[in-house]
This record gives C-alpha cells, sequence and structure tokens, in this order.
C-alpha cells in the first residue's frame, strides 16, 4: 500500500468524524480520555482543548481560527467588563453607561460574525428580491462561505457569558485556556446544548476519571445511538423521498410530517444523549436538552421541555431585558389606557415574545421556512396565553379535572398536531411547498396511496421493525421517566449477571438494527445544520 | 473488584461479537450485499436439488433479459437467474458456491457488465480503518442479515416462480447512437479486484468441473466495443466461449423502439423473448444440454411454466 492512498484513506476518515460514527465513541472518545487520565491533574484542560481544537479542525479546517479568535475576544472583553466593573474611580452611572457599551458593541461584533458566515446571501438574495420589485438594479454574487462548526451554539454560549459578567452573575474567566476550552469543548461543539459558563466548574477542575462517570457516559451513549441510528437514521430515507418526491396528498403530507417529527425528535435528543455521555466520561455535567417534550400539556410547556437550554437562552436573554426594559413599559401603559387592563397586560409579553420567536426561527438558519416557524409558535403560544383562562373556565363548567384523562388526551392530540404542522413548513424546501402540504391535509385527505406505498418510500418491510420497535422502547421509557421512576437507579440494583445480559441485548439491538454500512447513507445530525 | 468486572465485561463483549459474526456470516467469502445474496441463496434453494443445469449469474441485466421458463419452453433445458441489481463480482462468487452447495451445474454463463463495475464488498474502500473492523468482527458488516431471510413476499415468491427472472412490461424507446458497437480500436481495462474475483470463480468452476461461458446482453447503456474488445481478450487467454449479443441485434431482431424498458438499459419482455430463445438454442446445442421435458424429475418445471403463463 503506497504512503499516498493511506494518506487519503486516513483524511477522509477524519473528515467524517460526527458522535454517531463509531472513530468518535470508540477511538477518539477513549483516546481521550486515556490520555486525559495520564496527562495529571494540571494538564488535564490541555489535552481537552487539544481534543477539542483536533475535533473542530477535523471538520471545519482552517475555520478553527474563527473559534480560537472569538475565544480570545470574549477573553478580553469579559476582563475589560470585570476591570470597568471594578474601577471605582468612575462614577456609578458612567461606569454602567461604559459596560453597557461594551457589552452592545460586543455582541453586536459577536452576531455580525455569525451574520457573515451564516446569513450573508440569505440577506443579499432578499435584498435582490425587494429591489426587483422597486425596480432598483441590484445584484448578489452568492459567496457560499463556509460555516464554523458549533457557530451558532458558541456565539449563543459567548453572548450569555459576557451578558452574565456584565450582570455580574459571573466572574471574568482570568485563564484564557477556560474560555478557549469552553468555547471548543467538543461533546457539545456541533448540537450544543447552549451551555452557561457558571453550569460547567468540572470542565476545568481536572479531575481524573471515574468509573461511574464513565459508565453512566456510555450507557447514554448507547441510548443515542439507539434513537439516532435505529429510529432517526432508519426514518431518513422516508422523510426524503416523501419530502423531495412529486406526489403529495393529505394522507402523504401528514405521514411526512409525523415521519419527520419523530426523525427530528430521535435525532436530536439522541445526539444530545451522546453529548451528555461523552462529556460525563471528563466529569462534566452538562444540562439536559429535553424533558419528555411530548407530554407537555401545550405548546409553551412544549418548548420548556424540547431544545430546553435554547429555551432558557431566549429567556434570560431576550424575554427578560425587553419585558424590564422601559420603552416596553411604557408602551404597555400606553396601550392599557387606550384599550383597558385586559387587553394591555398581554402588551409586554407579546413583544418579548415576538423578539424571542422571531429569534428562534432566524437562529435555525436562513430560510424563510424557519422565519415562519418562529412566527407560527409565536402566534400559537400568544393564542394559548389568551384562551387558557376562558379554556379551565369552561372545564370548571362542565365539572371536568385539568388533570382528568379526557382533557389530557385533548391536549397531547392538540399538542401532536400542533407540533407536526410546525414541523411540516420547518422541513419543507420552501415555504410555498409547506403550505402546499398544509392545503392538501383540507383538500385531498386520503390514506389509500399512502398505505399503497410504504415499502416504496426508501424503507423496505424490514426496516419498520427497528422504527416501531424503537418507538414503542422510548415511549415506554419516556413515559417512566414522567412518572418519576428512577430507571436507572432501578437497573443498578440488579444482579450483575442480569445487567451485564441487559447492556449487550442494548448494544446488539443497536449494531444489528442501526442504519449504518452499506444499504445506508450517513445521515448527518439535523441541528449540526444549525 | 468493580475494574476485574469491566474487563470481564469487555471479553465476554468481545467473544459475543465473535459468536454473532460467525453466525451471520456467509459461507463461501466476502460479499458487499448482505440481504440481496441472502435472499438469493434463499432462492435457489427452494429448487429441488440436483436440477439445474445452468446458473445465469449477473447483474439486472439478466434478470431482465433471461427466462429460465422460456428456455424450458423451448428446449426443455434447465437454468436459473443468479442474479440481482447492481450486483458485485464479490457476491457473485459467494451466490455461486452457495447455488453449488445443492445444485451440480454443467455450465455457469457469466454476464459481463459486471467486469467493469465495482467489485469490492466494502461500501467505501477508503475507509481502511472501518473495512478492518468489519473484517475482523463481519457482524458489523452484515448486520442487515435479517432483510435477507425468507419470508412470504408476494415479489420474492413470482420471482421464484419464474427462476430468478424479473421481467418488466415497460417501454422507453433507445434513441442513442444505433452504431453504438463501432470499433475504435480501444480497450477498457477490467479493474484489478475484478480479475482476482474472476479468477476464484473460474478456479472453482475447474474445481467442480463446471463450464463457464460469458455473455454481453443487448445494451447500449452499459456496451460498447472498448469493453468487448477487453472482454474477448480475456475470454481468448483463458480459452472460453464470449458471445457478445450486442454484435448481433440484427440477427436477434432487437428492436430498439419497442424492445427496451428504459432506454437501452435493460430489455423488456419483448425484447426478453428473442434473446432468451436465441441462448437457449446457443446453449443447448454448444454444451449438450439434456431435455428434461417429460421427465417426472422435473414435473415442477411444467408446472410452473404453466402456472406462470408467460409463453
Amino acid at each position: 500500500m503506497d504512503l499516498k492512498y493511506f494518506t487519503e484513506c486516513i483524511l477522509e476518515w477524519w473528515g467524517q468524524l460526527s458522535y454517531t460514527v463509531w472513530m468518535y465513541f470508540a477511538l477518539l472518545l477513549p483516546l481521550t480520555a486515556l490520555i486525559y487520565q495520564a496527562a495529571g491533574k494540571k494538564n488535564r484542560r490541555y489535552v481537552l482543548l487539544a481534543a477539542s481544537w483536533f475535533f473542530f479542525f477535523s471538520l471545519s479546517g482552517i475555520l478553527l481560527i474563527a473559534n480560537i479568535l472569538t475565544s480570545a475576544f470574549v477573553w478580553v472583553v469579559g476582563n475589560k467588563l470585570e476591570s470597568v466593573n471594578a474601577d471605582k474611580s468612575i462614577k456609578r452611572k458612567a461606569r454602567k453607561k461604559k459596560k453597557k457599551q461594551i457589552l452592545v458593541i460586543s455582541v453586536v461584533l459577536l452576531l455580525l460574525v455569525l451574520v457573515i458566515f451564516k446569513y450573508l446571501d440569505f440577506l443579499g438574495l432578499n435584498i435582490v428580491r425587494i429591489t426587483q420589485i422597486a425596480g432598483i438594479p441590484f445584484d448578489w454574487k452568492v459567496l457560499g462561505l463556509a460555516v464554523p462548526v458549533g457557530i451558532s451554539y458558541y456565539t449563543l454560549e459567548a453572548i450569555a457569558y459576557l451578558s452574565d459578567v456584565y450582570w455580574e452573575k459571573t466572574e471574568a474567566e482570568k485563564s484564557f485556556l477556560n474560555v478557549a476550552l469552553f468555547m471548543s469543548f467538543f461533546p457539545k461543539l456541533i448540537e450544543g446544548p447552549i451551555t452557561r459558563y457558571g453550569g460547567v466548574p468540572e470542565l476545568f477542575a481536572g479531575d481524573g476519571l471515574v468509573l461511574d462517570n464513565v459508565a453512566y457516559g456510555y450507557q447514554r451513549i448507547l441510548w443515542g445511538l439507539f434513537k439516532k441510528l435505529v429510529i432517526a437514521d432508519q426514518l431518513a430515507p422516508a422523510v426524503n423521498s416523501l419530502y423531495d418526491g412529486d406526489y403529495m396528498d393529505g394522507g402523504v403530507a401528514l405521514f411526512a410530517a409525523l415521519a419527520f417529527t419523530i426523525q427530528e425528535y430521535m435525532d436530536f435528543s439522541g445526539a444530545i444523549d451522546i453529548v451528555i455521555g461523552s462529556a460525563r466520561i471528563f466529569n462534566v455535567k452538562l444540562a439536559e436538552n429535553f424533558r419528555q417534550p411530548f407530554f407537555a400539556k401545550n405548546a409553551s410547556d412544549f418548548w420548556r421541555r424540547w431544545h430546553i437550554t435554547l429555551g432558557a437562552f431566549f429567556r434570560d436573554y431576550i424575554f427578560y431585558p425587553i419585558s424590564l426594559s422601559k420603552n416596553t413599559a411604557k408602551l404597555s401603559g400606553k396601550v392599557k389606557k387606550v384599550c383597558g387592563a385586559s387587553v394591555g397586560r398581554f402588551v409586554t409579553p407579546a413583544i418579548s415574545l415576538f423578539f424571542v420567536w422571531l429569534s428562534n426561527g432566524l437562529w435555525h438558519g436562513p430560510r424563510w421556512t424557519y422565519v415562519f416557524y418562529g412566527m407560527y409558535y409565536f402566534v400559537l403560544i400568544l393564542i394559548e396565553n389568551i384562551v387558557e383562562e376562558p379554556f379551565l373556565k369552561l372545564l370548571e363548567r362542565l365539572k371536568l379535572k385539568e388533570t382528568s384523562a379526557p382533557v389530557r388526551v385533548f391536549r397531547y392530540v392538540k399538542l401532536l398536531f400542533i407540533v407536526m404542522i410546525g414541523e411540516m413548513i420547518f422541513r419543507a424546501e420552501s415555504l410555498s411547498k409547506g403550505f402546499d402540504m398544509l392545503k392538501c391535509i383540507f383538500t385531498d385527505l386520503r390514506f389509500d396511496v399512502m398505505a399503497e406505498n410504504l415499502e416504496n418510500i426508501g424503507i423496505d418491510r424490514y426496516g419498520y421493525i427497528p422504527i416501531i420497535g424503537g418507538l414503542i422502547v422510548v415511549m415506554i421509557v419516556e413515559t417512566l421517566k414522567e412518572i418519576g421512576v428512577p430507571l436507572r437507579a432501578k437497573l443498578q440494583a440488579l444482579p450483575v449477571p442480569v445487567r451485564f445480559g441487559f447492556w449487550y441485548v442494548c448494544i446488539f439491538v443497536v449494531i444489528i438494527f442501526g442504519a449504518y454500512g452499506t444499504g445506508y447513507d450517513v445521515e448527518d445530525l439535523i441541528y449540526a445544520q444549525f | 473488584m468493580r475494574s476485574r468486572r469491566v474487563v470481564w465485561f469487555f471479553i465476554i463483549f468481545i467473544l459475543l461479537l465473535f459468536i454473532t459474526s460467525g453466525l451471520v456470516s456467509p459461507y463461501g467469502g466476502e460479499v458487499y450485499d448482505i440481504k440481496s445474496t441472502n435472499q438469493r441463496i434463499e432462492d435457489i434453494r427452494v429448487e429441488k436439488d440436483n436440477t439445474i443445469d445452468v446458473l445465469f449469474a449477473g447483474n439486472s441485466l439478466v434478470f431482465r433479459d433471461l427466462s429460465p421458463l422460456q428456455m424450458w419452453g423451448l428446449e426443455g433445458i434447465t437454468s436459473y437467474d443468479l442474479s440481482d441489481g447492481a450486483m458485485r463480482l464479490c457476491d457473485q462468487y459467494t451466490l455461486i458456491q452457495n447455488a453449488c452447495i445443492t445444485q451440480k451445474p454443467e455450465l455457469i454463463v457469466l454476464e459481463t457488465c459486471v467486469f467493469f463495475t465495482d467489485a469490492s464488498p466494502y461500501k467505501d474502500d477508503f475507509a481502511l480503518p472501518t473495512n478492518l473492523i468489519e473484517k475482523i468482527f463481519p457482524i458489523f458488516h452484515y448486520h442487515t442479515f435479517y432483510k435477507g431471510l425468507s419470508v412470504s413476499d408476494p415479489d420474492i415468491d413470482a420471482r421464484r416462480l419464474l427462476k430468478g427472472f424479473d421481467p418488466s412490461f415497460d417501454t422507453k424507446p433507445y434513441t442513442g447512437d444505433p452504431d453504438y458497437m463501432a470499433d475504435r480500436g480501444e480497450v477498457t481495462d477490467i479493474p484489478e479486484l475484478n480479475r482476482r474475483y474472476l479468477e476464484d470463480i473460474m478456479a472453482f468452476c475447474k474445481e467442480n468441473d463446471i463450464k463457464v461461458m460469458l455473455i454481453a446482453l443487448p445494451s447500449p447503456v452499459n456496451y460498447d466495443m472498448s469493453k468487448h474488445n477487453s472482454i474477448a481478450g480475456w475470454a481468448k487467454e483463458r480459452d472460453i466461449e464470449f458471445v457478445d449479443l450486442n454484435l448481433l441485434t440484427d440477427e436477434l431482431g432487437i428492436d430498439w423502439n419497442t424492445d427496451t424498458k428504459d432506454e437501452g438499459d435493460h430489455l423488456n419482455f419483448e425484447g426478453s423473448k428473442k434473446v432468451s430463445s436465441y441462448i437457449a438454442e446457443h446453449i443447448t446445442k454448444g454444451y449438450g444440454l439434456s431435455d428434461h421435458r417429460g421427465d417426472p424429475e422435473y414435473a415442477q418445471w411444467e408446472e410452473s411454466y404453466e402456472e406462470a403463463g408467460l409463453y
């Protein structure tokens, strides 16, 4: 074998690193853990940083510089904010003003970098559209810039960190190494969860490996692989073929939306399980990003259970600042005067929610479908806020308890429908395609075509075995978690041979029913694109 | 104590990987598509032992163009299409070995389109470390083995009835160059890996006293003279017959307006009738195959012929 061929093989191989490929969890992770353990307390942070930069470099190459420069910027600004804070020679008001200026400028700069990498073409092309309508000659050459991996996540983390230093909720980090590690820590790099600087002290502690944490980490990784490879990736060809196909009727649209909703949940929550498990190997406890979202009672509750860290970011850094701002209070007061208190009390949340959901939509990427997705939830949650009280009164009149079975079933079905419609538009190639799908449900609802073609959409009859079986397992586990059964503790209490048997069965289910190797395409992580 | 438990966990895990790998690996060698290979092995096992005289091996050209039941009706010979879509030579080699466990064919006809397509058992030849893991623990390579297990499936039943033949009744004319076999003196080389698999097949056939014949089925999409030249040279070196039907389309009466299902890639049912008729006569005469019609041992062939009702 010649050296050139061998080098090409290795390069191509490393270029495919992702959380769900074996070289990540069976090679990179254990290798890093071994070196980490051997390095000693003082040097362990260096090992994690080297592994993170290596991981970043393998995915984004030279764009690693963007991450390092952002880390350096955040480190400098954080310390600057703190030095202004500590500078008692400046009057309090002037100090606050200066701090605010630094924060605003730095947040704008961080967002500017994000916009340049992610949204520039989107903006340019939309300006072309507008200028065309206005008859002004303007052209935009699509740049197609490569985007640094995880930029949407680490930019939000940077903003949160600087805001927390500004609000004096957290101290500025003196060590550049720690900031760089926080901004690039490889387990959370691709898909989050969006982590607060103060939330991961273990990351910098350099404590040695703990067998319980390593075991927990790998068990969580296995659960993530199960969701991703056995369910999400087995479903992926069907979702792609239904969304890319020429034919559409109401049944097909509903099936496509349901399939994508399942795929997305299994893909994202599975990846997050792998992320949390990977971090735990190094003793780092990352925040949970999901909490049985389909048990939510309404859309706003859903978003407190789905992509929790993104919702929490928007709550803390957009919703509260806008809600508490003087301008919003002024506007709310004016509306109250004109329209009365019953309308006025919705003004502040409506304004804040609007910016939260606009940001949520835009955060997912430069597409109108995502903007619509954000606005869709804005409207729904606003309606929910308005009708919740009358709805509870109606229940009272009907002598139905909120926790009674019919009410809960009604809420679950309503939520599933709301989520599916949202996902239908979210996944569609364009807004018009998404609306066409939605229209089909009301104008051309039939199920015969879908039923006849279940095996012609990229899944053979055997492909449904892991999907349906896997979903049943996930539903049982989620139900038990929702009612508070400590599953892992119960498992740990079993005799060793039974436990061994259980884990072997789990591992072989993933090995046999996972969608990888011959006959499958490698499915990228959905949320890695955002 | 706990570390020892971890070590035991991994030792047992490795053992389980070896055991399951042994259970799912096909007999004969590495294959690319375990699902299709297992299905085709199951198909031929349904046939009564030692009743198939001819095996047609190749990719989709074989199961679209060559009809064993038609050949039975015309010459009374028993044959089987041991083929699948985009079949690779590695799979073909394993299939032939498996088919010969229960059958003793006199002749194997190799369709030559596969001589030029990917022959590797691996999805990505550049993924060396992944391929190495799959070599050591084939369970990772053959984990979809369950998809090839026998089930009641109308498509599979229909294909078994037709002895591997899967005709198409669609028509999409070929409108390209009618002189696609013009000789420009070019030669398309047979890749090294394909040559190795072909040598393995030849050695297996020699060992089992099976004659080999090469055939190129009419397909302007898949053939040209540079491939013909290459195959002809390879066949000549080994002293085996090579029949290129792309040079005989006039003699066969192939009409590219009516006889192809997909613009010259495969033949449709009408085209298959012309090719099957020619091949049946050619191999019966050329290789001295017996007419089994009327032999009670082969009554099932007569039943299938009647049940199919195609001819």
